[in-house]
């Protein structure tokens, strides 16, 4: 199956010479669009780190590469691809909320989003945004939120991009993006696939058995003005994952998963007077099939189906000054091998504000409030303001309430589940600062945090776990987002990096999360000259904690992985670049969870083709 | 072969008429080693972490050694321990996760051999004519594949596999043969298989009560503890204590009155039958005819009562706390005086004594 996938690949490689004679024209920025405009409009005093699609191809295609080598964000991976959970600002799993085209996506069964489980190269766009918003981004997004957003364009033009790369595992990474337009509609397709035997030497002997994954997404957008006032835009994606389960011991038994995703979110969008209102409907499918044993048949699964129906209306009162109401729906039905079938519908309602004044202070509020049978919820509210004091330099401050709320393992685990709990509730602000001079940009940011109710599943009697609201953690931090760049003739230059110092500690004992470390740090650099282009991908993780008590005995220690990238570009537009990869250049032997080795050095090649 | 076979079963008589105190040590002249004058606390770990630990604490209690099996060989004991016996010089400790048995002496921790074939979520074991019997249920989602193992105690070869119904857990030797209680792994059973040693067939199956979670032979009379089955398995059903003759089959059955009253960690230590129940450490006489009516004390210091073991004049309970830490372990005296606590490994389960 996934040769086969590889091979359609090459066969539309073979295709696109026809279409060679095209010539990619001028980009005018005023005509894209971004669907997720509350990103835009509604993160003001808070720092948004955008990611561009350049920069995924650089990474391996599983979401967490990207994010781990160019944010602040930790992952906790279980071995290359397989499990991997972050922790963003030193919060819990479940507390960064994965947001694609506007839609929060974290799964109903257990409110997180596996980032091995995301193929990056679906997405035009990826973005981080730091700090709680819950307001407009709902449960979740207490530690920061992940934007996955698809990019219209209308404009009068059609491009093709294929980048296929291979590598050592039998590691197969194929991306294709397709986008065509007119001033009036716009069409963008993104299809990847991702495989890999990931049978990887570990450091004492031995290698990652049973850990081969394969995935293919196919990501679609399509948007129409059909006049002045109406324009509808269709956005949908498909996600199909097959994932082995690596062994640390060739007798354990082989196990896997399996994820078939869908979204779907149709928008309208009707401008009147000083009304602009967009009315969306979003039908998101989640279902997972574990296997415990793979020499039976037998699995466990989880599915839910989700419908969102969202009415958004902005009320211009001047140039200024915007008002914006939100109302959602939201309607889930999931079933799952332990949790029998269960519903449940939440109705939200949001009202934002933002004001632009004219002395260069900007500043938002919202508030949000959510109504359902399922548990308490609580008032939540958002404040921002930056204020630009001259080109070089701004102050951003904000704060708010956040929460997650209980997921259906929560709830109704079979026998397990508490019905009572309330969601865990978050309240943060931060302040930070803005530093331009010349090339060189630096985002500064501290936070508190303090998230209650966190909800944790404990022994009760007779060996059964239970989730009870019981831990307090007391979390602050400081974060530094920074980039320089320089031309000179030939020559260009990009350096960027981020630092984050975070403490996370239960409130209770005092002492710091399990695996949140103290320190981590992302450098990258790009040079490109003439035809060349060359560049260095690198994070270092400082020690962390395994066991709650901080018996430092079974820490992990501190790596620093460094990646580098190699290509040259032919044809007159250089629209052809053939490269290759050192993965790991030093050969780093590390583990970000206990037991569960990552890859040493490693090779891939690419050919990247742009028409 | 004939004669060391008999000298064999002469050990094993002595061996068995001690093993409820373990105390073999008469059986050696002074053994060597640097673990040979204390116990050992089996920590299961976390469950695909790769991190069972076992600890040692000397019998003078004054401190414990965690991690004592990587410290001698470097290398990890495996995932989930689930349980140890020693057999002369030798531990063999069952790995449910790896699906493996670690061999290593007892007295040096030295390793000297792994089974990791024929396998499958390997629960407990028991020694019985110089073999390993090994329950396993299989795959847990399946009823029908579940399986005693058979392994030679020094070659560490596979010799046969005997088909027995679902959630094979604790077993013990007597006799020539094995006592196998069928817990009922994922699911819930209520029995208890009887083994031949000679043939390796099962000889016959004895109903007890739901969810027999603990067994013991002692003085022609086979125990079983049955803790009933759960709230959370919708239809609550009060523990038992069955008392077996194993020549007449004759049985005495200590009823608990209340569906929510759910006993474990039945241990028999100088005629005396020891359990828990809701906390609290129950005992009464083996002759007794009824269940006492007063506990003897309660395990104030243990929330999350993870292992049990009475074992001279001492008892021994280990607390799993979270499991994201080392766990708690308690030494009492009869009468619940705490004698000495430590810190283990993650989720201790057991207790073995050299």
């Amino acid at each position: 199956m996934k040769k086969t996938l590889f091979y359609i690949f090459l066969a539309l490689l073979a295709c696109l010479q026809d279409l060679y004679a095209q010539d990619s024209l001028l980009t005018n920025l005023d005509s894209v669009y971004v669907t997720d405009v509350k990103l835009k409009n509604y993160s003001t005093g808070r720092t948004v780190l955008q990611l561009s699609d350049t920069l995924t191809q650089k990474n391996r295609p599983l979401l967490t590469n990207t994010l781990n080598f160019n944010t602040p964000i930790y992952f906790k991976e279980n071995g290359l691809g397989m499990v991997s959970s972050p922790s963003f600002r030193g919060t819990t799993a479940s507390q960064t909320a994965v947001v694609w085209n506007g839609i929060n996506i974290n799964s109903q069964f257990n409110g997180q989003l596996d980032f091995n489980t995301v193929n990056a190269a679906a997405y035009d766009e990826i973005a981080v945004r730091g700090g709680g918003g819950s307001v407009v981004y709902g449960t979740g997004a207490i530690g920061g939120s992940i934007h996955l957003n698809t990019q219209l364009d209308f404009k009068n033009r059609q491009s093709h991009h294929l980048f296929l790369q291979y590598g050592s595992f039998d590691t197969r990474d194929a991306r294709y993006q397709f986008k065509m337009g007119t001033e009036t509609y716009s069409l963008s397709l993104a299809l990847a696939h991702n495989s890999s035997a990931n049978d990887y030497a570990y450091p004492n002997d031995g290698k990652n058995l049973n850990g081969e994954f394969e995935n293919t997404a196919l990501n679609v957008g399509l948007g129409f003005k059909l006049n002045a006032k109406h324009s509808l835009r269709f956005f949908s994606e498909l996600y199909d994952g097959e994932r082995h389960f690596s062994l640390i011991r060739a007798s354990e038994t082989r196990t896997k998963y399996d994820d078939l995703n869908s979204k779907n979110l149709l928008e309208w969008e009707y401008k009147f007077s000083d009304f602009t209102s967009v009315t969306r409907v979003a039908y998101l499918d989640e279902h997972y099939k574990y296997f415990g044993n793979l020499s039976s048949a037998n699995y466990s699964f989880g599915s839910a189906k989700t419908i969102i129906g969202k009415y958004d209306l902005t009320y211009r009162l001047s140039r200024r000054l915007h008002l914006n109401t939100v109302l959602t729906n939201t309607y889930t039905s999931g079933e799952g091998s332990s949790l029998g079938i269960n519903n449940r519908n939440i109705f939200s309602a949001a009202v934002l504000m933002k004001h632009q004044l004219k002395n260069g202070l900007d500043y938002e509020l919202g508030f949000r409030k959510e109504i359902t049978g399922n548990y308490e919820s609580p008032f939540l509210f958002s404040v921002g303001a930056t204020k630009a004091f001259s080109e070089y330099f701004s102050l951003n401050l904000s704060a708010s309430r956040n929460f997650r709320i209980p997921t259906y393992n929560d709830l109704y685990w079979s026998s397990a589940g508490n019905p009572d709990l309330l969601p865990e509730n978050s309240l943060q602000g931060q302040l930070g600062t803005k530093i331009t001079i010349a090339n060189f940009n630096i985002d500064l940011t501290g936070y508190y945090n303090s998230v209650t109710e966190m909800i944790r599943w404990l022994p009760v009697s007779d060996g059964v776990w239970r989730p009870r609201n019981e831990e307090e953690v007391r979390i602050y931090g400081a974060e530094a987002i920074a980039n320089w760049s320089q031309k000179i003739n030939a020559h260009s230059l990009n350096i960027y990096g981020t630092y984050a110092y975070t403490i996370s500690e239960n409130a209770q004992t005092g002492n710091q999360l399990i695996y949140v470390p103290f320190h981590k740090a992302t450098a990258g650099l790009d040079y490109d000259f003439k035809r060349f282009n060359a560049s260095l991908q690198s994070v270092y993780v400082g020690e962390v904690f395994t066991r709650s008590d901080n018996n430092s005995r079974y820490n992990l220690d501190a790596y620093a992985v460094v990646n580098f990238n190699l290509g040259y570009s032919f044809g007159n537009k250089k629209a052809f670049e053939l490269g290759g990869r050192v993965n790991n250049v030093f050969d780093a032997e590390y583990q970000s969870v206990e037991n569960r080795w990552m890859p040493g050095r490693n090779f891939s090649m690419y050919l990247n083709l742009k028409l | 072969m004939k004669i060391n076979k008999l000298a064999l079963f002469a050990l094993l008589g002595v061996f068995i008429l001690n093993s409820c105190s373990n105390d073999d040590d008469a059986l050696e002249p002074l053994p060597e080693g640097d673990y040979t004058d204390g116990f050992f606390v089996l920590n299961e770990g976390n469950f695909g972490a790769n991190n069972s630990t076992l600890s040692y604490v000397n019998y003078n209690l004054s401190t414990i050694n965690n991690d004592v099996f990587n410290q001698v060989n470097g290398t990890s004991l495996g995932d989930t321990a689930q349980s140890l016996i020693f057999e002369d010089d030798l531990a063999y400790v069952v790995l449910n996760a790896s699906n493996t048995i670690e061999v290593f002496n007892r007295y040096t921790l030295e390793k000297v051999g792994t089974i990791d074939e024929n396998l499958a979520n390997p629960r407990y074991s028991a020694i019985e004519n110089d073999r390993l019997y090994v329950t396993n249920w299989g795959d847990g989602t399946i009823a029908t594949d579940d399986y005693v193992a058979v392994f030679d105690i020094n070659t560490l070869e596979f010799i046969t596999a005997i088909s027995v119904e679902e959630g094979p857990e604790k077993i013990v030797s007597e006799d020539d043969k094995l006592y196998v209680a069928l817990q009922g792994g994922f699911s819930f059973n209520n029995k208890v298989v009887v083994i031949d040693a000679n043939s390796n067939t099962v000889l016959s199956t004895i109903t007890v009560g739901d969810v027999p979670s603990a067994l013991e032979v002692e003085d022609d009379f086979l125990w079983v503890n049955s803790s009933g089955l759960p709230s959370y398995s919708g239809s609550e059903t009060a523990g038992a204590i069955y008392k077996i003759n194993i020549n007449t089959n004759d049985v005495v059955v200590y009823e608990f009155d209340d569906s929510s009253q759910h006993p474990s960690n039945l241990e028999i230590e100088d005629d005396m039958v020891y359990y828990t129940l809701g906390g609290s450490v129950y005992k009464f006489n083996t002759s007794a005819t009824e269940l006492p009516a007063t506990s003897q004390f309660e395990l104030s210091e243990i929330t999350s009562l993870y292992g049990f073991e009475v074992e001279d004049n001492y008892i021994y309970a280990a607390d799993a706390l979270n499991y994201t830490e080392g766990g708690k372990v308690v030494v009492y005296d009869l009468n619940g005086e705490v004698i000495a606590d430590f810190t283990s490994g993650i989720a201790p389960n057991g207790f073995y004594f050299n």
